[in-house]
């Protein structure tokens, strides 16, 4: 356990530097990412348990998602000075962990430390604009689709799909349209 | 139904027959002569040999004759033999195959009694017609209730069909030579049906004590049949049109839908008859949801409602119970707390698909989606099972919300959900409290039901044993009476919260 302590303090990137993100995909041992909202971020399963993670545009964003993430845990966690800027619970099965503008919180099984130091571990170098917000285009009467190049995921609140496909053409629009970028940072578009 | 009697004129009287007459006659000392030969056929006037429908055939012959009974086609080409040398009088059927095992197109088949007797001969024929009958597409109709499909994962969220959508349809009657099965209802509850027209078979929703509607458009082929036909489905009545190809049936059912919320599946038989005879029928199979009304969630948007996945299973659970609110929630507890395979987290009490947003306990966001899939496990905490409970509870029409119970707490013995035993520390020792509590109440807090425990129900929360005691319907101050032991929350944040 000491070695991702170690690793983990000698790589963690300040609290001023915005970091790009967390990639959704490929970080080994997370399964398919789960986008909530732009407040929540997005989860994964992991064995044993899952992951959740924020990429705010802020340390103050990612800071507040932690004390967010503690309200809906019983018990109160220690805060213990392991990894990132700030880190909560446990290396154990619950850890809440912030790195500058990112937030996670990993419950697993005895491997919670070295899940969250892999996660802080595939933070890029640099820091990468954040993603436009996607556009909804008006394609017809009564029609419209969510154009979202490169987003790794789009969601959606309100409005009504036209077709029980997966092709995002709605006929009823949408109150707002989320795009997920590759490194779980939302984009938001909205009425 | 035509029938055909050609007597053979080989048949001449005896004038030299004695008679039997008044005294002075003379007397006929020869036997009698055996009736004259004859053959006479009845069959049904219309038949849909691809939907179970058959010919019935009545022949009467004459004693002593030997009857061949065949079918022909409108050309007069011979294509069935039914019976050969038929002895008696006889009554059987055929169903519309020709000699080769072929079912025969629709048309008009003239069936032919052939009957021989010595030297006699005799021939009676009828017509019969060979139809095609049958619903083409169904709708259901009456006061729908949406069901929205919730998308596990991909693009988008949810899909709702239109209430008035076309429920089932196939693309036609028969395809190479054999009839078309109307779908039956679509069984991947997760799993959005991609095709929208043809080949699914949509599920509807209705408040339990609805009378369903279901509009039928017939096709097929009546082969020139001028004859009034009927439509019957048992249970249901026609109110709205007539059998024909092209039109469009309405019935209703007999009865509201079910005494209280559970899954009516129905296996109808829509039936096609000609007088009171059955000339051909079709299996429709529905799946309906009978919920205690529309949903209560005070959010809009595609995915507030009832989701297929969600109240499939709990209604199935749910059978049974009575068309109450109080039974509803009730039965929903049990189902969380003893079917679902879901366990409480003892080590942290750590909410595996509830975040409360902006820090706001009246923002509960509930993953349902990622319950259904059990993606992040079945260990959940307080949070989780409110959310759980209150939105089956609100996708059935039973309105709930969850609430809060804190500051911190400690507790009285208490049996967690996938526990074991009572204990008063379930986080191990030193983990005796709470350092908040999510449960629900359809009405502030005068009222508590709570899927995360049961509490300790013998009178003695402070000591073992324990006694289970589901929380349905409990008060909220006998609620608090037996879960706290030292501590002062008090109960606030009512809210609904949001899904996805």
């Amino acid at each position: 356990m000491a070695a991702w302590i170690i690793a983990g303090l000698l790589s963690t990137a300040s609290a001023q530097e915005l970091h790009t993100g967390i990639p959704v995909r490929g970080v080994e041992g997370l399964g398919e990412p789960d986008f909530l909202t732009p407040e929540l971020g997005w989860s994964a399963p992991i064995e044993g348990g899952f992951v959740k993670v924020f990429v705010g545009t802020s340390a103050e964003q990612a800071s507040d998602w932690v004390k967010q993430a503690q309200m809906s845990i019983t018990v109160v966690l220690p805060l213990i000075d392991v990894l990132g800027d700030e880190a909560w619970g446990d290396a154990s099965g619950l850890l809440i962990v912030r790195s500058g503008n990112i937030a996670l919180q990993v419950r697993a099984q005895g491997n919670a430390g070295e899940i969250a130091q892999a996660m802080l571990d595939a933070i890029p170098a640099g820091s990468q604009p954040w993603p436009s917000p996607p556009v909804l285009l008006e394609v017809g009467e009564g029609q419209w689709r969510v154009e979202a190049p490169g987003a790794a995921a789009v969601r959606f609140t309100g409005g009504g799909q036209a077709s029980p496909g997966a092709d995002l053409t709605f006929s009823e629009r949408p109150d707002a349209v989320v795009a997920w970028d590759e490194w779980g940072r939302p984009s938001v578009w909205s009425q | 139904m035509i029938l055909l009697l050609l007597a053979c004129p080989s048949d001449p009287v005896d004038s030299s027959r004695p008679t039997d007459s008044a005294a002075g006659a003379p007397v006929d000392t020869a036997p009698p002569s055996p009736p004259p030969l004859e053959a006479a056929i009845t069959a049904s006037a219309a038949f849909d040999p691809l939907r179970d429908g058959r010919v019935w055939i009545d022949v009467s012959l004459s004693e002593g004759a030997l009857a061949r009974v065949s079918v022909a086609d409108e050309s007069g080409a011979e294509i069935a033999v039914l019976v050969e040398d038929l002895a008696v009088s006889d009554d059987f059927s055929w169903g519309g195959r020709d000699d080769s095992g072929t079912i025969v197109p629709a048309g008009v088949y003239t069936l032919t009694v052939e009957a021989t007797r010595d030297e006699e001969w005799v021939s009676a024929a009828v017509q019969t017609h060979s139809v095609r009958l049958g619903a083409l597409q169904g709708t259901l109709g009456g006061e729908r209730l949406p069901l929205i499909w919730h998308r596990g994962s991909g693009p988008g969220g949810y899909w709702s069909a239109p209430v008035d959508a076309v429920s089932f349809s196939i693309a036609a009657l028969e395809q190479d030579g054999a009839a078309v099965a109307l779908p039956t209802p679509w069984e991947e509850l997760g799993v959005i049906p991609e095709e929208t027209e043809v080949g699914v078979n949509w599920p509807a929703a209705y408040a339990y004590d609805s009378v369903p509607t279901l509009s039928i458009t017939l096709d097929g082929d009546l082969a020139g049949l001028d004859q009034s036909l009927t439509a019957a489905i048992e249970g249901w009545s026609l109110v709205e049109g007539s059998v024909g190809v092209d039109q469009t049936l309405t019935f209703e059912r007999d009865a509201a839908l079910a005494d209280g919320p559970q899954v009516v599946e129905e296996s109808l038989t829509l039936q096609f008859l000609l007088a009171e005879e059955v000339i051909g029928q079709q299996a429709v199979e529905l799946r309906l949801y009978a919920l205690l009304g529309a949903h209560t969630f005070i959010e809009s948007g595609p995915a507030y409602g009832a989701w297929v996945a969600a109240i499939d299973p709990a209604l199935r659970a749910l059978e049974g119970v009575q068309a109450s609110q109080d039974a509803v929630l009730s039965g929903l507890v049990e189902f969380i707390f003893r079917d679902q395979g879901l366990r409480y987290d003892t080590d942290y009490g750590a909410s595996a698909y509830v975040n409360y947003q902006g820090g706001s306990w009246t923002r509960a966001h509930f993953n349902f989606t990622a319950f259904l899939a059990r993606a992040n496990g079945e260990v959940i905490n307080c949070s989780d099972a409110a959310s759980i409970l209150s939105g089956y509870a609100n996708m059935l029409g039973a309105d709930l919300s969850y609430l809060i119970l804190n500051p911190n707490f400690e507790l009285n013995y208490i049996l967690s959900i996938g526990g074991e035993e009572f204990t008063r520390c379930p986080f191990g020792p030193g983990g005796c409290g709470f350092s908040y509590h999510a449960l629900t109440s359809p009405d502030g807090s005068d009222t508590i039901y709570d899927a995360t425990l049961a509490l300790d129900g013998d009178g003695d929360p402070r000591n073992l044993p324990g006694t289970e005691w589901l929380v349905q319907g409990v008060t909220g101050e006998a609620y608090a009476d037996a879960l706290v032991r030292f501590g002062s929350p008090y109960y606030h944040s009512e809210s609904k919260g949001t899904i996805q």
